[in-house]
């Protein structure tokens, strides 16, 4: 049951995610000029879901008729556009080392509808190694099936094999419960072909929130050592909610535990930057620097001006106070 | 002008509109010195704003009848005040349980508040005492304990800044209640125009949405925003306290110059009314651009400037989330947000400004209702990136 509640968040997610699509804020223009099946993806996706579970389909049709405030489109136009603006930043080629090192493999633990693969595929082909899409078996299935139906459909975009997977074994779909082993998980991702001294990027978009303090702490520590002992070329992106010093983060507790019965275990431990970068600095390599923003700052500070006017004219925005207040209490860490 | 209040309603509408007829500017609508309001209805009026109300009366219950039919309709519900007072008590005690009206009777609702709003100026004049409210922003409950905090409505004098629509999941019982309240204590309780009293906005922030949910068509959302358009967007509180929405306007030097504005229609997306309703104070000096892109931002010196100019003490105005439940900017504008928890997830109180009789200033703060009993798990949860 808890599984499932964490779970549909991935409708809440998938929802904002295509009602954002719909109203242009993405993909944003960079993206769009290197992949421009961005819409195309999302769409087609969104399209044979009730094929495969009308009642997901459902839930997230009736999310996105009422999600549709500019606010939460703006909220995750720059939830989307920072994790792939930290990215492109680590698979930028490194003039250094130019061979070996500049392969890489991406983890999204959590993945749920996220279809990033395609994306960065298509941008990266030759230099991403592998792209292990990660969440529980239910998630999973749906999604290898949505994946294999539309390849079938359109080969030449999707390339797949009957699982969802690529039929060169690049693209791993992979069940796990992120709340089991972490040991169990390393030898999994062994099992679908992870290199661990590949350069790595993890991806946690909504995901560490949702796990125990201590075993969250067991699956950073762990993964950490597994590849940081072959290689120091780990990075990590995280994109969640802090609670604040406000009162905001005990509402969004509040909110979620009674009517959906959904629980942030650590909403309110690491509610400040601060503390929720500490959850990674105490763990990790003391020399490597860790990056922490607020999405309020990355829209004040990290979106060019030309962009971030494109994106305040998709719809008219009635106010920022609100904006603020929201936007301060999402975070993206990475290193 | 204290009224007793419990004033029949026909002494209520037509003390307004004496008092109105001196300064109103537009160039009909003159209120004939007539002791029964039902024979002079100003809707039988043929000036081109109160054509605008029948036709639009006329469209929004989509029957047939004629102009004919609907000034005599008119003229029988505003004639028979004992029943209207009746019939007004009645409506309040089912809103009050946060119950909509039916369709009809809003529709009949939305015609008195017409007769009544359409008499108020521009710039309404206020007595002291009163009791300045924000954004309310459709959450029932918490106006339900705003009364409970500043005291009941007639018993207290209220006026409160616009945007009763959006956001919450009440707006259709939010500004069913304050309109009805407004048309049985017209001149207890004043309300005027938010930005969000507006056809466009109200399309994107919820209130349509609501409607169609609620009624099951956009008759109710037609007549509320036809209606909104004859909301005043200004107040003087005693001459001394420029209460509005938003702020000041760049085309604004003078309170006069609002009073010379033609108010009766959508808000305009430019221009002085729309900067009323729109703008923000700034700790940046002179106008701005207004990141909302509408509107100016205004600094320190013009408030000053204004103030000066019309022998104010005060702009009181609403338009922002402020954590506090109000804020002061510059030295003598002061912000004011009504809804505790604003859409059930910012965390910030609220706040009313009582004023009294010698216009002494005290703020009261307060959190949202307790709703004990209330199904609100079945109320929808507020939107997180999840």
């Amino acid at each position: 049951m808890e599984q499932l509640v964490i779970q549909e968040t991935d409708y809440d997610a998938i929802s904002s995610k295509i009602a954002c699509i719909n109203k242009k804020y993405l993909p944003d223009p960079q993206i769009f000029s290197v992949y421009p099946n961005y819409e195309l993806l999302y769409n087609s996706y969104f399209n044979e879901l009730p094929k495969v579970t009308r009642r997901s389909y459902n839930k997230i049709k009736k999310l996105m008729s009422s999600n549709n405030y500019p606010i939460m489109n703006i909220g995750t136009y720059l939830r989307t556009v920072s994790i792939d603006h930290v990215l492109s930043l680590y698979l930028l080629p490194n003039s250094d080392n130019a061979e070996k090192n500049n392969h890489f493999q991406i983890i999204n633990l959590g993945c749920g509808t996220d279809l990033r693969y395609f994306q960065y595929n298509h941008i990266y082909e030759e230099r991403l190694e592998r792209y292990i899409d990660v969440d529980f078996p239910m998630a999973i299935e749906t999604k290898g099936r949505v994946l294999s139906n539309l390849n079938k459909k359109n080969p030449s975009l999707f390339d797949l094999n009957d699982n969802g997977g690529s039929t060169d074994g690049k693209y791993q779909l992979m069940s796990f419960n992120l709340n089991r082993n972490t040991d169990e998980l390393i030898k999994q991702l062994e099992l679908v072909g992870c290199d661990f001294s590949l350069k790595t990027i993890i991806i946690t978009e909504c995901c560490l929130c949702y796990i125990e303090d201590a075993k969250s702490i067991e699956l950073i520590s762990k993964l950490n050592s597994v590849f940081n002992a072959k290689t120091n070329n780990l990075h990590w992106v995280s994109y969640d909610p802090i609670g604040g010093t406000d009162k905001f983060g005990q509402i969004m507790t509040d909110n979620l535990l009674f009517q959906r019965n959904l629980k942030l275990p650590t909403l309110l431990t690491y509610n400040t930057k601060e503390k929720y970068s500490k959850r990674f600095s105490s763990i990790i390599n003391s020399d490597i620097s860790i990056k922490i923003e607020d999405m309020w700052e990355i829209f004040q500070t990290k979106i060019p001006l030309k962009e971030k006017t494109r994106v305040q004219k998709c719809e008219f925005l009635d106010e920022l106070e609100e904006l603020k207040i929201i936007l301060s209490h999402y975070v993206i860490l990475y290193f | 002008m204290d009224v007793d209040s419990d004033i029949p309603m026909h002494d209520a509408i037509e003390s307004q509109q004496q008092q109105s007829s001196s300064s109103y500017n537009k160039e009909s609508n003159p209120p004939e010195n007539n002791k029964h309001v039902s024979s002079s209805s100003p809707i039988t009026n043929s000036s081109p704003s109160s054509d605008i109300i029948s036709n639009s009366i006329k469209d929004t219950v989509n029957t047939s009848t004629t102009h004919d039919n609907t000034q005599s309709n008119n003229n029988n519900t505003t004639s028979s005040s004992s029943s209207n007072i009746n019939q007004l008590e009645e409506w309040i005690e089912h809103l009050s349980k946060c119950q909509i009206l039916s369709e009809d009777d809003v529709s009949r609702l939305c015609k008195m508040a017409v007769d009544v709003l359409q008499y108020e100026q521009n710039v309404q004049p206020v007595n002291v005492p009163v009791t300045i409210c924000g954004d309310v922003h459709g959450q029932f409950h918490d106006l339900m304990e705003l009364f409970q905090i500043g005291g009941p409505c007639p018993d207290t004098n209220y006026l409160f800044m616009g945007d009763y629509v959006d956001r919450g999941y009440y707006s259709v019982e939010t500004v069913s209640f304050l309109v009805c309240m407004k048309v049985r204590y017209p001149n207890r309780i004043t309300i005027l125009r938010g930005n969000h009293e507006s056809r466009q906005i109200t399309q994107v922030y919820g209130f349509y949405d609501e409607c169609l949910r609620k009624y099951g068509s956009a008759n109710v959302w037609k007549m509320f925003t036809d209606l909104f358009d004859y909301f005043p967007i200004t107040a003087l509180v005693d001459n001394k306290i420029f209460c509005l929405h938003g702020g000041l306007s760049p085309m604004i030097e003078t309170i006069d110059q609002v009073r010379e504005l033609n108010r009766v229609q959508e808000v305009p997306h430019e221009g002085p009314m729309c900067d009323l309703l729109w703008s923000d104070p700034d700790d940046r000096g002179g106008w701005g651009i207004s990141p909302r892109g509408a509107g100016f931002t205004f600094g320190q010196d013009i408030s000053e400037q204004f103030n000066h100019t019309n022998d104010l003490n005060l702009i009181a105005r609403a338009h922002q989330l402020v954590i506090e439940g109000y804020a002061w900017s510059h030295q003598s504008v002061v912000t004011i947000f009504s809804a505790p928890n604003y859409c059930y997830r910012c965390g910030n109180q609220a706040a009313i400004m009582e004023v009294d009789e010698n216009l002494n200033r005290q703020f009261l703060q307060y959190d949202p209702a307790v709703r004990p009993g209330e199904p609100t798990v079945s109320r929808k949860t507020p939107d997180y990136f999840l």
